[in-house]
């Protein structure tokens, strides 16, 4: 009995022992590869950079804040008595530290920099392929702490010794970094589109990719932002002289919004980033805060679209419609179409040649060079408006044509409310816009992102901004 | 060889003349005393001799005996008897099944076991008590057993129930306890994809339950090792009895309405225009501004809906249950089929499930038996999205206007994208919507059982469960989500598969010859595997109508993909018990678990449990007074359990696919991951005392516990700066401490019975550690509207301080609350959201919870009530942000207590001024939407009628009574501010889901 007894224990513990297999446990994942076999060769990389740009698309990012907001937080979008509840707090400066909208812009534009980063730092064979990779995980690292300068920052021209962002340049999940000054941010970004100019060799892939001159125009801008209007205007003579993209004309205009397919054309965009019909933002797309077969909440205020003479291209890109509850007209955006499209979906303009050429004419009169800065501004002021002669001012006058030609040039493209931190002027809405937010002048701290609350509760070295 | 055959033959010959000579016949019939029916198969031998018959099939025996025999009567669940047959020649036994007769016997880990040995903390439910007019098992456990709160966030039919046994053990991993059916580890919860919330046990009907055990403490569950932290939950179907086949049939139908009717009306229409009138002017707008904007709002109409309303519905429910049961001696079996339908008090939101079960055991000789079990379930749910979709119809209740018409003058449904720019007409939408959800659970075991010799028993069983998922959503082209891409449709197809197989030893051995003392012995070995399989499909572009609902007809194909997620545990176990006289036990057990879901490093552990039980009432000394107190056991087990409820591949640092660019693929990393990654440490104390009273006319249960959860898994916040939110780790610790007390009193036992069943549970949850910074002090971690801070409660709410409205300028205040270092907070009040501080406010856990059963029976009527109480929890409304917003989203509509709003200097309220447009901030979270969760609800009600047997018999019938029941009759909240449903869950944080039903049903049971 004993011995049936010895047996059996026996017998558990061999089948026991015999299950025990590292096989058996030795479940892995679908559809995930460990770290280590993820960026092993120059086609790794490439599928790796195609993670970066996916992560632009969000909607935190291109995808739809960053660009709304940018004319919301201005005087060029209000948001409609009949809306879906987004972007209130935008709308009426009430952003605090919870704010979802702009606590996942933080987020994702660290996400695609830890993306980049890992990129940039793959210990892997040099190859001319590897070099262009590298080059646009540097730019996409540079654009993405540029963004995160303009939101959560003081403008360069307020206060560079002030408070930056955190500058991240390599994976450390314990990293818990101290905000670098505005300079030294600018420092960073400078540095990064150099050297991706330097490393990249690719000059036309398509306009949905950062190619060479793509680094070269951020460069312009970046230089533009921080006020070194000598090295902007180079940078942006360099695009406009040897990057080999042209213009979009006035009779090309509406068709140029219409496309969602990225061109390999040169024609206009500089850098985009892409949204087909299988990856996109779906009802989180831009296109549905404007047309009103979608949330259609922001629409296009009277001041803007008073701007517009009638014989001006761009006024075809607003609407006199109906906001669905609303009496009277309102005016729709149209710049963005392509929602019902089952086969291409609206991609978001980065950087396009006129704004090259509007940073290269501002910088020009800003230097006292106002014949070429002339020759800048109604290059794109007489195509886009057949019956204009062209602008003869001078001084300040001249400054502020080219202001309000950027207003008009880029509206719904998230330049505006740039504009006016970069420039320092009062935010001054209109009636359309809560009557406790008309007026935001620059001493108000609103005009600064606050910190996201989680970032203050996870990283005790980070400094909130005033105000919050 | 032949001489001996011979030999035999002529010996045998001999006797039986010998025997035939002085022989009787003795007749009679085998009964059972528990309900006078007949025994067939019943084994009849004579003592001391080769002699035997069996019962025939109307119990009816006849044997011949010599002189002073004694009958032995023997019958599988039943107690052998043996009778001395003296003069008489006519005996009929009464036999009584084993139940009755021996100690209570008691499903635990890995077998039965009597009552009076066991020495851990568990409790079972009997079947009536699971067989209520719930669509899962589960709910019905809310308030059966003390220390397990079951709650619910949704009235939806067939959702998920939370259950939480002895409190919550775990931040992030799982904290569900691990459900055995029938001695298999399952698969359980929502394994939905697109639906809000769906359960997988509801699958099994709970009329085929015959008991429910749940493990509490080490002595009971930590023989499961790295998966018994939370507790286990063992459910036993129903399985044949020997004897006569039975038959049961029972049928009910009902209805369900709104558990709580009217608790947060949205206003109607002249409330909502003048509401909007007065925050205009509150606003400064000019009179040409408010009648423009009014315009807007509807003003201009004339409409008036009630859209709560309209949502809203009286649901039927039915349920049919048929059972057959029996066998001999060799073969018992049950099988059963059932059905079961609820519709919700919300419109397209309805369960049904049609189940089987087969349940089968046979005894190939006296060593070898087989069982086998199969149960299958096809269920049906639909049910509306919850939370801020805009297809879900309790939001769109609350916040369509009630100037927008629901429907159009000639009746139809108003489908008008004009008058639903966001949100759509619920009413039309459930005409067209589709979001079902279908699963086909089965379970399925096959057991082998070996007893080679006396007191050992090996055996082995094999198990699997499948839940085959099959989910439908299905927008419409016109309106609604799928609007905008011409109609679309999802078509997900989820699979799992998880199979088990057990192998034990198990063995007693007596110590001495007297059978008083023994130790039983278990060995083990166990292995599983999970394996999960995602189909996905996704088209957009339907045909211009609404019957072609598959992605079959649609033009553009969105989402195609295929993917899985797999676990497996193995490993060996052994249980040791020490008995003495049933006076003293004493038991061990170890577990050693190996699983994919553990990290490199740390992928094998061993958990133990020790336990003891000493049945006072068994010494000598006890006897004198026995009838007082007529039983008296102290008990206590210490031991080390786990939690393995983490992510499959949590603890893997990888690099994801899928994150794809211009339709080309694209990697990124998706988990930081953590080689070091493994299970929760729980380690139970538990010591109880159970006692009777009056020949245990009273009985009563006690326990006391502590459960320190350490290594918790702790998603550490990170600097999002990272890349990364969160990084997985094993780091915190908690305990959860309390008290339990059942008791059960008999107060009146004649003709009028009375039966009281009492619970109540006290629980206290203490965070002990979490993750330090540089300095060493611990970090909190914020997780929603909660912090997790040491020494606090896990669910603690933290939000900041409400200080009511200025009474002068019907401004919100709040309560700056700024640290000052010395444990104390500035109360100053401030206008400015944004200059308070946010501070620990109360727990979403209930400091107490139970329940009180009452049961009269008089004659065949009986009556039985369960009222659940659940005191000292706060709840949060999510969604006062927008229907109590004063103004801050005026185009949606708001409910009535934003009515009591300020209006005039001196106006004292808790609702500020209604400012359109507002932007004070006054709707942001703060403790104004917390409300206290104190409640008390009558959970269940029975009343009964059974026919007398004497009329019923004529019928050839065994029962036959007919009963009305309901569920969630009466509620009653203590927070005179709080409207909604004070059941939401383990979270205490609502999400606009289906409100709760009142259940009521009638029905009809008939035995023959």
């Amino acid at each position: 009995m004993k011995n049936i007894f010895v047996k059996s224990i026996t017998i558990c513990a061999l089948l026991a022992l015999g299950g025990c297999k590292e096989s058996f446990f030795d479940l892995k994942p679908y559809d995930s590869l460990p770290v280590a076999d993820a960026l092993k060769n120059e086609s790794d990389m490439g599928v790796a950079m195609n993670g970066v740009y996916s992560g632009m698309r969000s909607l935190n990012l291109y995808g739809r804040t960053i660009p709304f907001i940018g004319d919301l937080m201005a005087d060029n979008v209000y948001i409609s008595a009949r809306n879906s509840g987004r972007y209130l707090p935008q709308y009426n400066y009430s952003v605090n530290s919870q704010n979802g909208d702009i606590s996942g812009t933080w987020a994702s534009a660290y996400t695609v920099i830890l993306r980049a980063n890992n990129i940039i730092n793959a210990q892997i064979t040099e190859t001319t392929l590897t070099k262009q990779y590298k080059g646009e995980a540097l730019a996409a690292r540079a654009l993405m702490n540029f963004e995160l300068l303009r939101l959560f920052a003081k403008p360069y021209s307020v206060d560079p010794a002030s408070a930056g962002i955190p500058l991240v340049t390599k994976f450390d999940p314990m990293d818990k970094p101290a905000r670098a000054t505005v300079a030294a941010g600018y420092d960073a970004v400078i540095k990064d589109l150099t050297d991706a100019f330097g490393l990249m060799t690719v000059t036309n892939k398509n306009s949905s990719y950062i190619s060479k001159y793509v680094a070269k125009a951020l460069l312009a801008q970046v230089y533009f932002y921080k006020g070194d209007y000598k090295n902007a205007l180079d940078a942006a003579e360099d695009v406009i002289k040897n990057g080999g993209y042209s213009q979009v004309k006035a009779a090309g205009y509406g068709a140029y919004w219409t496309n969602a397919v990225p061109v390999a054309t040169k024609l206009e965009t500089i850098f985009e980033v892409a949204s087909d019909a299988v990856n996109n933002a779906g009802f989180d797309a831009l296109v549905n805060m404007y047309a009103q077969a979608g949330y259609g909440d922001g629409i296009c205020t009277d001041e803007l679209y008073n701007l517009y003479s009638d014989t001006d291209v761009r006024k075809a890109l607003i609407i006199k419609g109906t906001r669905s509850g609303v009496a009277g007209t309102s005016l729709i955006v149209n710049k963005y179409q392509n929602i019902a499209n089952a086969n291409e979906k609206d991609d978001t303009k980065v950087l396009r040649l006129s704004e090259v050429i509007l940073i290269a004419a501002e910088s020009a009169a800003r230097l006292g060079d106002e014949t070429t800065a002339l020759k800048y501004l109604n290059d794109i002021a007489t195509n886009r408006d057949a019956s204009f002669k062209g602008y003869t001012s001078k001084g300040a006058t001249l400054i502020d044509d080219i202001i309000t030609e950027r207003r008009k040039e880029l509206a719904f493209e998230g330049n505006r409310f740039q504009d006016l931190l970069r420039l320092k002027l009062d935010v001054k809405r209109g009636t359309q816009y809560p009557t406790a937010a008309r007026t935001i002048p620059v001493s108000d701290s609103r005009r600064i992102n606050p910190i996201p609350q989680v970032e203050i509760d996870a990283n005790p070295n980070i400094k909130q901004n005033d105000g919050y | 060889m032949r001489k001996t055959i011979l030999l035999c033959l002529l010996m045998a010959l001999v006797s039986s003349v010998h025997l035939f000579a002085q022989d009787k016949t003795v007749s009679g019939k085998v009964t059972s005393s528990e309900d006078g029916s007949a025994l067939p198969g019943v084994s009849v031998s004579v003592k001391g001799t080769n002699k035997g018959t069996t019962t025939d099939a109307n119990g009816i025996y006849k044997i011949s005996v010599g002189a002073n025999a004694t009958l032995t009567l023997s019958f599988i669940g039943f107690e052998t008897q043996e009778i001395k047959v003296g003069n008489r020649t006519i005996i009929d036994v009464q036999m009584a099944s084993d139940a009755q007769v021996l100690n209570e016997v008691m499903v635990v880990a890995y077998g039965t076991q009597e009552k009076k040995t066991i020495t851990g903390s568990m409790a079972t439910v009997s079947a009536e008590k699971i067989n209520r007019p719930f669509a899962s098992a589960d709910q019905a456990l809310q308030g059966a057993v003390a220390g397990l709160q079951s709650t619910t966030t949704t009235g939806q039919p067939g959702a998920n129930t939370a259950i939480r046994i002895r409190g919550i053990g775990s931040i992030n991993a799982g904290s569900d306890p691990l459900y055995v059916i029938d001695g298999i580890p399952v698969n359980s919860g929502d394994f939905s994809r697109l639906s809000t919330s769906t359960n997988a046990l509801a699958g099994l009907n709970p009329a085929d339950i015959e008991s429910v055990s749940v493990l509490k403490d080490a002595a009971s569950s930590s023989i499961y090792g790295s998966r018994a932290a939370n507790g286990v939950i063992l459910i036993t179907t129903k399985k044949g009895k020997s004897g006569k086949t039975k038959f049961s049939v029972s049928g009910e139908n009902g209805f369900n309405e709104l558990a709580i009717p009217n608790l947060a009306r949205p206003l109607n229409r002249q409330e909502y225009l003048d509401l909007q009138r007065e925050g205009l002017v509150n606003a400064g707008a000019s009179e040409a501004t408010i009648t423009s904007t009014l315009n807007a709002l509807g003003a201009g109409n004339t409409n008036d809906t009630d859209w709560l309303d309209l949502v809203t519905r009286r649901g039927k429910q039915q349920q049919y249950d048929i059972s057959a049961s029996g066998g001999d001696n060799k073969t018992t079996f049950r099988v059963s089929g059932g059905y079961f339908r609820q519709e919700a008090t919300v419109l397209a939101s309805a369960f049904d499930r049609v189940s089987g079960q087969a349940n089968l055991a046979h005894n190939a000789s006296e060593k070898l038996s087989f069982t086998l079990g199969l149960n299958v379930g096809v269920t049906k749910q639909e049910g509306p999205a919850n939370g801020g979709a805009f297809a879900n119809p309790i939001l769109a209740a609350y916040f369509l206007l009630p100037t927008v018409n629901a429907f159009n003058a000639d009746g139809t449904t108003n489908k008008s994208n004009t008058d639903f720019p966001s949100i759509y007409n619920p009413v039309a939408f459930a005409e067209v919507q589709k979001r079902n959800y279908g699963n086909l659970v089965s379970r399925g075991n096959f057991g082998l059982e070996y007893r080679p010799v006396k007191n050992l028993t090996l055996s082995s069983k094999l198990g699997a469960d499948y839940n085959n998922i099959e989910e439908l959503r299905y927008d419409n082209p016109f309106f609604g989500d799928g609007r905008t891409v011409n109609g679309r449709a999802f078509a997900y197809y989820t699979r799992y598969f998880n199979w088990n197989w057990t192998n034990l030893a198990d063995y007693r051995y007596f110590l001495t010859n007297d059978k008083n003392v023994y130790i039983d012995a278990k060995v083990g070995y166990e292995a599983q595997k999970s394996k999960t399989y995602f189909l996905s499909a996704q088209s957009d572009g339907f045909p211009p109508t609404t019957d072609l609902i598959y992605p079959v007809v649609a033009a553009t194909p969105k989402v195609a993909s295929a993917s899985g997620s797999d676990y497996s545990f193995q490993s060996i176990f052994s249980n040791l018990a020490f008995n003495y006289k049933n006076r003293y036990t004493v038991s061990g057990s170890v577990r050693r678990d190996g699983s994919s879901r553990f990290g490199l490093n740390n992928r094998f552990g061993t958990f133990w449990s020790v336990g003891a039980a000493w049945n006072i009432d068994e010494e000598p000394f006890f006897q004198e007074v026995k009838a007082t107190v007529s039983s008296l056991k102290l008990r206590g087990s210490y031991g080390v359990n786990g939690n393995g409820a983490l992510g499959n591949y949590a603890w893997r640092p990888t690099y994801g696919y899928g994150f794809n660019y211009n339709q080309t693929p694209g990697s990124a990393p998706n988990n930081v991951g953590n080689i070091d990654l493994t299970w929760e440490l729980n380690k139970p104390l538990d010591i109880g005392l159970d006692f009777g009273l009056f020949k245990d006319r009273i009985t009563a249960t006690i326990d006391w516990y502590q459960r320190v959860t350490s290594d918790l898994l702790l998603d550490v916040p990170l600097s999002r700066t990272t890349g990364f939110a969160s990084l997985t780790d094993n780091v915190g610790a908690m305990k959860n401490q309390g008290w339990e007390f059942a008791v059960k009193a008999l107060p009146i036992n004649k003709e009028f019975s009375w039966t009281i069943d009492a619970n109540i549970a006290f629980n206290k949850n203490t965070i002990t550690e979490l993750t330090s910074d540089n300095n060493g002090k611990a970090q909190d971690i914020l997780s929603g509207s909660f912090i997790r801070r040491v020494g606090y409660d896990f669910q603690t709410f933290f939000a900041r301080e409400w200080a009511g409205v200025d009474p002068q300028t019907g401004a919100p205040q709040w309560y700056t609350n700024k640290d000052l270092g010395n444990g104390e907070f500035e109360k100053v009040i401030t206008n400015n959201y944004n200059a308070a501080n946010r501070i620990l406010l109360g727990s979403a856990t209930p400091k107490v919870f139970g329940s009180v059963t009452n049961a009269l029976s008089f004659k065949g009527f009986t009556v039985d009530a369960q009222l659940y109480y659940n005191f000292g929890n706060y709840i949060r409304d999510i969604w006062a942000r927008y229907t109590l917003s004063d103004g801050w989203n005026p185009g949606f509509n708001k409910q009535k207590m934003q009515l009591e709003r300020w209006q005039k200097p001196g106006d004292i309220t808790n609702v500020p001024k209604y400012i359109y447009n507002n932007t004070t901030n006054s709707q942001e979270f703060s403790s104004r939407f917390l409300f206290k969760g104190d409640y008390l609800r009558l959970r269940n009600v029975t009343v009964s009628y059974s026919l007398p047997s004497k009329l019923i018999n004529k019928a050839k019938m065994d029962k036959v009574s007919v009963y009305a029941r309901g569920a969630n009759l009466w509620t009653k909240s203590f927070d005179k501010n709080l409207t909604q449903d004070p059941e939401s869950g383990i979270t205490s944080e609502a999400n606009f889901n289906v409100f709760m039903s009142k259940t009521v049903t009638f029905g009809l049971n008939i035995g023959f």
